[in-house]
């Protein structure tokens, strides 16, 4: 009796035992988290997911370039249905159906993203360089997102005095379900983390100044250089003068970039080849063939995604002979008996995409400039120098100034920012920054102008996270 | 008809030679003194016996199918009979015994000693002529004894002194027990007769488990048999049929044909989906000798497949071959299935064939079908006239309107051109027997049955074949089950919406598109939309008996299920026009399969009983899938992917695995107190690490009072047994890599960057790794009693709770998803149930047997998310996931009727306050309120079988109370977008002017509808008259001068009465249009069965 029992128990149990690895069941269709990161080409993989998702319709490839420009005034529509970012443009934006809700769930999903990458790749099977090497891209990936995200979603690092003011969630860990609910950070925590971020990349990206991924261009992928502009840009906003003037001043004379010149600039706007001035930029597939961002400022396009006209107060900006003037970067365009100018920048949409470039190099003459200006031994030769520079490469015409007040030579700087940087998604930010409120003048909006404090030029949390997330705190006015 | 001469002959010459034996007895010595002399080489036995007769004067006697006397003896001998005989029992290890001057042969051992007695007989049932295996031959009083072998048959050894004082008694499950004094018989031939109200019904417990007698079972199970289900019912599949006939389990049934149905046994035990959420299935588990079977899940393979079509694997099943279905509801009856228990089990199993003399059945059944309750659409006139109406009340003047509202004279009526009265044709063949130890049955079948809608076919082909044998200890089982399956799903009820004042065809006679939509005409006659399948069904199994108490057993089965499905869209119409052609070809390919091993130990000790078991399964489910797809045909009619100018494939394959390791203990005293014991162990491949693996474990308690003494012999209280269960079930079928975080290629963030390869996460599979097992927790309490031995009554309430059910949440967006498949909620079903089985009259001629029951269910979500946030659907869904409700609620606002002034509806908000539609659409989601259930708070059903002498007669009735459904607003739009689509006929009740009162409001072709209103539902408790169908025996003697066994004619008419709580008013839609978005309809049918 116990002698059977016990052959059969152990038949039972050996003819399982080897049934076991019958349980490790991968998917095919799609790989598991577990099974592409096994080995850097899977991380590889995820890598240039993590670029392409940055071209989302809900960030770069629009909400992110129009949105600081349609709330800041160099945004009209052109048209009257079916409009984009409408709410934002009448500043009736609400925590429920908020355009930039769709950014803000993109954003952290792609941060998600961005985290497994951190997290999982240096497990993977592979060289440990290449390993360090997208786990640093990844980092500069999920800086920028963290940057993008509290310019959004948060005050100004200046808001209060040592940046104390509620930021936006941080996060440097794939957020599981069973985690303890995510919590603001300060601002100041917020642009620690991305500082972090960044300054580690720096560290590992190699001096050959090129990404881990193969093709395309280095000015597609984050590099050692690329990384330090970006950092140079998130120091100027968190008022770090002395760093910002450093690492741009380094990245200017670095040479690896140089300054397109006056008769070279409209030009580089086509095509979809980074131009000498451009230092980091989402490429475009050649295959691509969706509506891009190219497609709402497409002066040719007659259906309905065109919108996206240009203020006449930006345009009164530029002098007759400045080339980036109406008629020389704008293409205008009737519409119903009424001109409206589209920027040349995204000139065409469709197959004609061209890249969306998020760093170039004359932003870093002006980051150097306010920095110049603005740190701790000012130095305002410098600062008129390289808004000089600027100035006159834009309009050869151009009086050289020599501003020797410091709140003139800001303005001056702001105005420059504007002139040059317009539909690259910073006028909204660079007022916020500077305390300067939005004036609109040309545009059918409701509400034109608002003060710099006021809640509605910052966005709200999406309602949907603020229900499900019980230590989420909602920003003021929603 | 020779045979049977014959066999007379037989009889009359055994008749003659015995009288001739008695006159010669005193002519006979003793064997001692009697001379044998015999020398024969190689002769058959029969020659031996003869020599011998004729010497001796002795006749022998023996049963010709346990003695083989056309065995070959040699024998060369000289002496007296006894030595002779002995001589011959030694050689061919036969026993001889001399009782007067006969001698009866059987086969040794040898004498028995002078203590003991040798009997042995025959078991058959009284109603067949066929053997009983397994029936229990007890000495009285005692559980010691014999069981019958597979051919009936048993041999015991008597000891003792009294043998003839003996009492045996015969018993079996569903038979009436037999009670004989051994006396001094040695061979028995017993005829059991079954018993007629079924209290002591063998109640099939599970796969795992042995047949048990009802009053020894101690979980909840319902058992139907072939003749309870009706299978001549013109129904494709078993699910369908178990409507109303077992309590507690609601069938929420489909008017389309070969579509799945779902079943809930005990209300839902799963969450519902809202909008894309996850959740798990709510549907029980079917095991099919053995073997399971699911309903095709789809969820894991890419958005491609999107438009391959849902199959039923379920009517792949010949009801034909169903031999009973038990329905395990409670922990103590399933919990040995573990995973996937949670939501019930419904085992069936297949007949099998009796040894004996091979029989065969033909049967042939066909019948119509038609509509009852179709929805009533306005005619093209009234169309006209409406929608003239409609664009006038916007402004536009008459003239224009008249114009815009087309013709005033077409009348297309669009339901009449696609649908049909439909012919059902179902044949079937079966031929069953076998001998020594082999029995086997085959069936084989066609079913074609045509849907009521024109170019929706099925057509099946069944064949099964199931063989058992037994060897002394070894004991194997074998099961093929191949079922064809073609069929057509070309229509679509959406084309009878169509506007009805334009013709389908052009002024040429083609086909035109209506208003851009495809003509349904052209679509059937251009298009394809065709199954071609094979469903493949096999198992084996083996037991062996180690010792008397142990018993080792294994079963291997697989499911192999294909399907090809081919889709054309003709470039004739606007199906395909803009592709110029589009050809789908869907291949599915589904292997499923298990085995299990266990070993049983099974022992009677005086009073106590005990049995248990320990056993393992593997279980594991590949579903692969191909996809090829082309566009651009340069000619209509060739119809292959070569031919296309662009051709895509697309291909995916999913899998999962289950191990499971399991034990039951049964124990029972003196059959009065029972205990039962259940444990599993599952590991599915479906979570990860430690959450892969879960523990169901069950207790259960009977008490048979009636067997006590104070009850033993009440007349009034036949029988009367207390049950109590808890336990727990698992629940993991929410699709193959739930719990993963996947990375997709290629969607619209994914392909390349920079020609690098990207992935990205999908976002509706986020990593969960503590998403675990859903859990039902399940207490019953049954009480079984009987009255007058003619009532058999069950009452029974049940009380679930499933914890941690999986569902998909609203997350934190931080975590880079909007939800995740989650555990996350807990909810209770708690009812009631009573089944009653009655035999009212039962006499030779007359019977009449009433079978009732009656469930009920309650739902109540007692926490989700964490009580941070509920979940709700949109409007039109109307659904939602609540703490406090019922997940199974309506949600809604409280339709407030038409102004009377303006015409416009009006509606109340969740303050009560009057409010217009379009205010109340722009109330948040979350101010709805409860309107009513989907589910029925009652539900059941009652059989009425007849028999008068030849003739039988059954009606089935079935009835649902407080169900609630939200009829499809779109349909009742009141002339929004009537421009392009028909509606309800009841618009022409519409609000016309100031002061008329009516329900339907001013036609208005640009309003808005709030579709979540109570406008929109409707009460759908009703009675039904489900089935009523008769049949007729042809007599023995007329069916024999036919040359046939058997023979009978039967006739069903199914669906033939409603009566709905709320009926309606005439001429318009009611209850019975609405409920089903395509009519039901009402099927007539008739047939023979013969056996040969």
């Amino acid at each position: 009796m116990k002698k059977y029992s016990i052959i059969i128990l152990g038949l039972i149990i050996i003819s399982l035992s080897s049934c076991e690895k019958l349980l490790d069941k991968e998917p095919t269709d799609k790989l598991s988290l577990e099974d592409i990161f096994k080995d850097v080409a899977g991380a590889k993989t995820v890598l240039a997911g993590s670029y392409k998702a940055l071209l989302d319709d809900s960030h770069y490839q629009k909400n992110m370039m129009v949105y600081p420009d349609i709330l800041a005034g160099n945004i009209k529509f052109s048209k009257a249905a079916n409009l984009r970012l409408e709410d934002v443009y009448n500043l009736n934006q609400n925590s429920i159906e908020s355009t930039m809700n769709t950014s803000y769930t993109m954003m952290y999903s792609e941060l998600n993203n961005a985290n497994n990458i951190i997290k999982y790749t240096p497990l993977a099977n592979g060289a440990e360089a290449d390993k360090n090497k997208i786990v640093a891209e990844a980092k500069c990936i999920r800086a920028l997102i963290h940057f993008d995200l509290v310019r959004i979603f948060a005050r100004p690092f200046n808001y209060t005095a040592t940046g104390s003011h509620l930021g936006i969630v941080v996060l440097t860990q794939p957020q599981l379900f069973s985690d303890p609910a995510p919590k603001r950070a300060t601002v100041a925590e917020t642009y620690q983390a991305i500082v972090k971020d960044l300054n580690e990349a720096i560290a590992i990206l190699g001096d050959d100044n090129t990404g881990v991924l193969s093709a395309g261009y280095k000015q597609n992928y984050f590099t050692k250089l690329s990384a330090k502009a970006l950092l140079a840009k998130v120091y100027l906003n968190q008022n770090d003068w002395d760093k910002a003037y450093a690492l741009s001043d380094e990245i200017i004379k670095n040479g690896a970039y140089s300054l397109l010149s006056n008769a070279n600039y409209v030009a580089s706007w086509t095509g979809r080849i980074p131009s000498v001035e451009s230092i980091f930029e989402l490429a475009i597939e050649s295959t691509f063939s969706g509506t891009g961002l190219g497609g709402y400022f497409d002066s040719t396009n007659a259906s309905s995604y065109r919108m996206f006209a240009a203020t006449t107060d930006l345009m009164s900006l530029y002098s007759a002979t400045d080339v980036r003037r109406t008629a020389s970067m704008f293409n205008t365009v009737a519409i119903s008996a009424v001109n409206y100018s589209f920027t040349k920048k995204y000139a065409l949409g469709g197959t004609s995409q061209t890249p969306i470039k998020i760093l170039r190099l004359s932003e870093l003459y002006l980051i150097r400039a306010e920095a110049a200006a603005e740190k701790t031994t000012p130095d305002f030769t410098q600062a008129n120098a390289d808004l000089n520079v600027i100035r006159k490469r834009g309009d050869a015409n151009a009086s050289t100034l020599n501003l020797a007040v410091k709140a003139d030579l800001i303005d001056a700087i702001l105005l420059e920012r504007r002139k040059e940087l317009a539909f690259e998604g910073n006028l909204l930010f660079d007022l916020l920054r500077k305390k300067k409120d939005v004036l609109r003048v040309d545009v059918a909006a409701t509400i034109k102008n608002l003060p710099t404090n006021d809640p509605k030029l910052i966005m709200p949390l999406p309602a949907t996270t603020v229900n499900a997330n019980i230590n989420m705190v909602q920003n003021p006015g929603y | 008809m020779k045979k049977t001469y014959s066999r007379y002959l037989f009889r009359l010459l055994l008749l003659f030679s015995l009288t001739l034996s008695i006159t010669s007895y005193a002519q006979v010595k003793a064997p001692e003194k009697t001379a044998v002399s015999i020398n024969v080489v190689n002769r058959p036995l029969a020659e031996v016996l003869t020599i011998i007769e004729k010497q001796s004067g002795y006749k022998f006697n023996y049963d010709q199918t346990e003695v083989n006397i056309n065995q070959t003896v040699s024998i060369k001998q000289k002496s007296t009979l006894k030595q002779t005989l002995d001589g011959l029992a030694g050689q061919l290890g036969l026993a001889f015994n001399i009782n007067g001057n006969y001698i009866s042969i059987r086969k040794g051992p040898k004498a028995s000693p002078v203590q003991t007695r040798s009997i042995s007989g025959l078991v058959t049932d009284a109603k067949t002529g066929g053997p009983m295996p397994g029936v229990n031959v007890f000495i009285k009083g005692t559980r010691q004894g014999a069981v019958t072998d597979a051919n009936g048959k048993f041999v015991y050894k008597l000891n003792g002194n009294s043998v003839d004082n003996l009492i045996l008694t015969f018993n079996f499950v569903g038979m009436k027990t037999q009670e004989i004094k051994v006396g001094n018989e040695n061979y028995f031939n017993v005829k059991l007769e079954d018993d007629a109200l079924g209290m002591d019904e063998v109640v099939v417990t599970g796969s795992y488990t042995s047949d048990k007698r009802r009053e020894e079972v101690v979980g909840s199970i319902e058992q139907i048999t072939a003749e309870r289900l009706q299978t001549d019912r013109p129904i494709e599949s078993f699910d369908k049929m178990l409507e109303g006939l077992a309590a507690g389990v609601q069938v929420e049934t489909t008017t389309e044909l070969n579509t799945p149905v779902r079943i809930n046994i005990r209300g839902i035990g799963s969450l519902p989906t809202i909008g894309s959420s996850r959740t798990t299935s709510s549907q029980p588990l079917y095991v099919i000798d053995g073997i399971p079977a699911y309903e095709q899940q789809k969820g894991n393979e890419g958005t491609v497949f999107n438009n391959e079509s849902y199959l039923n694997p379920l009517s792949n099943i010949n009801p034909d071959d169903i031999n009973t279905i038990s329905i395990l509801k409670d922990a103590t009856a399933s919990a040995l299935y573990g995973a996937n228990a949670a939501n019930g089990v419904i085992i069936i199993t297949t007949k099998r064939g009796t040894i004996g003399k091979t029989t065969a059945n033909f049967s042939y059944d066909t019948g119509i079908s038609s509509f009852i309750n179709e929805y009533k659409w306005l005619s093209g006139s009234h169309y006209y006239s409406l929608l003239r109406e409609a664009y006038m009340n916007a402004g536009t003047s008459a003239t224009q309107a008249s114009q815009l509202a087309g013709s005033k004279t077409i009348n297309t009526d669009w339901f009449e051109l696609t649908q049909r009265d439909a012919v059902y044709q179902n044949a079937g063949i079966d031929i069953s027997g076998g001998a020594n130890k082999t029995s086997f049955r085959f069936s084989s079948g066609y079913r074609k049955q045509e849907a009521t809608s024109i170019g929706n076919d099925l057509q099946k082909i069944y064949a099964r074949l199931r063989v058992d044998h037994q060897q002394d200890r070894l004991k194997l089982g074998f099961n093929l089950n191949p079922t064809f399956t073609k069929s057509s799903n070309l229509s679509n009820y959406g084309g009878v919406t169509l506007v009805p004042n334009i013709s389908p065809y052009a002024e040429n006679g083609t086909y035109q598109d209506i208003q851009g939509v495809p003509n349904p005409l052209a679509i059937l006659e251009q298009n394809e939309n065709r199954n071609q399948g094979i469903q493949l069904q096999a198992s084996a199994n083996a037991s062996y008996q180690i010792t008397k108490e142990i018993l080792i057993s294994g079963t291997f089965g697989a499911d192999n299920y294909q399907n090809k499905q081919t889709q054309y869209f003709s470039a004739n119409n606007a199906t395909g026009r803009n592709v110029n052609g589009r050809l789908e070809i869907y291949d599915r390919n589904y292997l499923g399969y298990i085995g299990f091993l266990q070993a049983g130990y099974d022992k009677t000790y005086k009073k106590h009983t005990v049995n248990f078991l320990i056993g393992s399964q593997v279980e594991n489910k590949d579903t692969d899938l191909l996809r090829g797809a082309g566009t651009g045909f340069t000619f209509d009619r060739l119809r292959t992917l070569g031919a296309a100018s662009l051709q895509t494939s697309a291909s995916s394959t999913s899998s999962s695995a289950t191990i499971s390791y399991y034990s039951q203990l049964g124990y029972d005293f003196d059959k009065k107190y029972f205990a039962n014991f259940n444990g599993r162990l599952d590991k599915s491949s479906i979570f990860g690490g430690d959450k892969q693996i879960a523990f169901n474990g069950s207790a259960g308690l009977a008490w048979l009072i009636s067997n006590e003494d104070f009850l033993k012999g009440n007349r009034v209280l036949s029988s009367l047994k207390l049950r109590a269960t808890y336990g727990s079930t698992g629940n993991s079928r929410i699709g193959n890599y739930s719990a993963r975080g996947l990375y997709s290629f290629g969607t619209s963030s994914g392909d390349l960057y920079n020609g690098n390869v990207a992935s990205y996460p999908e976002s509706s599979s986020a990593p969960n790794p503590d998403l675990g097992w859903e859990k039902n927790h399940k207490l019953n309490f049954g009480l079984d009693f009987t009255l007058f031995k003619k009532v058999r009554l069950t009452a029974e309430y049940f009380n679930n709770t499933i914890i941690d059910l999986i569902s998909s949440v609203n997350v934190p967006l931080e975590t880079g998803y909007s939800t995740i498949s989650a555990n996350t909620g807990k909810m209770r079903n708690s009812g009631f149930e009573l089944s009653v089985n009655s035999e009212i009259i039962e006499t030779k001629n007359l019977n009449w047997n009433l079978a009732f029951n009656l469930g009920t269910v309650k739902n109540t979500i007692l926490s989700f998310n964490n009580g941070y946030s509920a979940l709700y659907s949109t409007a039109a869904d109307a659904a939602a996931l609540r703490v406090g409700n019922s997940a199974n609620a309506i949600y809604g606002y409280q339709w407030a009727g038409v102004d009377p002034q303006t015409g416009t509806e009006r509606f109340y908000d969740a303050n009560g306050q009057i409010k217009t539609a379009s205010e109340i659409n722009a109330l948040p989601i979350t101010s709805t309120s409860v309107l009513a259930n989907r589910l029925p708070s009652f539900q059941g059903g009652m059989v009425n079988s007849f028999r008068l002498k030849n003739f039988t007669f059954s009606f089935n009735i079935l009835y649902s109370y407080g169900a609630s459904k939200l009829v499809n607003y779109i349909d009742e739009g009141d002339g929004r977008n009537l421009q392009s689509r028909n509606q309800s006929v009841n618009l022409v009740d519409r609000w016309q002017k100031a002061g008329d009162i009516t329900d339907i409001p001013k036609l208005l072709i640009v309003r808005s509808i709030v579709p979540n209103s109570s406008r929109y539902l409707i009460d759908i408790s009703y009675i039904k008259l489900s089935n009523i169908s008769a049949g007729y025996q042809i007599p023995n003697r007329i069916a024999r001068k036919l040359h046939l066994n058997s023979a009978s004619v039967f006739a069903n008419a199914t669906n033939l009465f409603y009566w709905y709580k709320d009926s309606g008013i005439k001429g318009r839609n009611g209850v019975a249009e609405k409920r089903f978005t395509y009519p039901e309809t009402s099927a007539l049918t008739a047939g023979i069965k013969v056996g040969l």
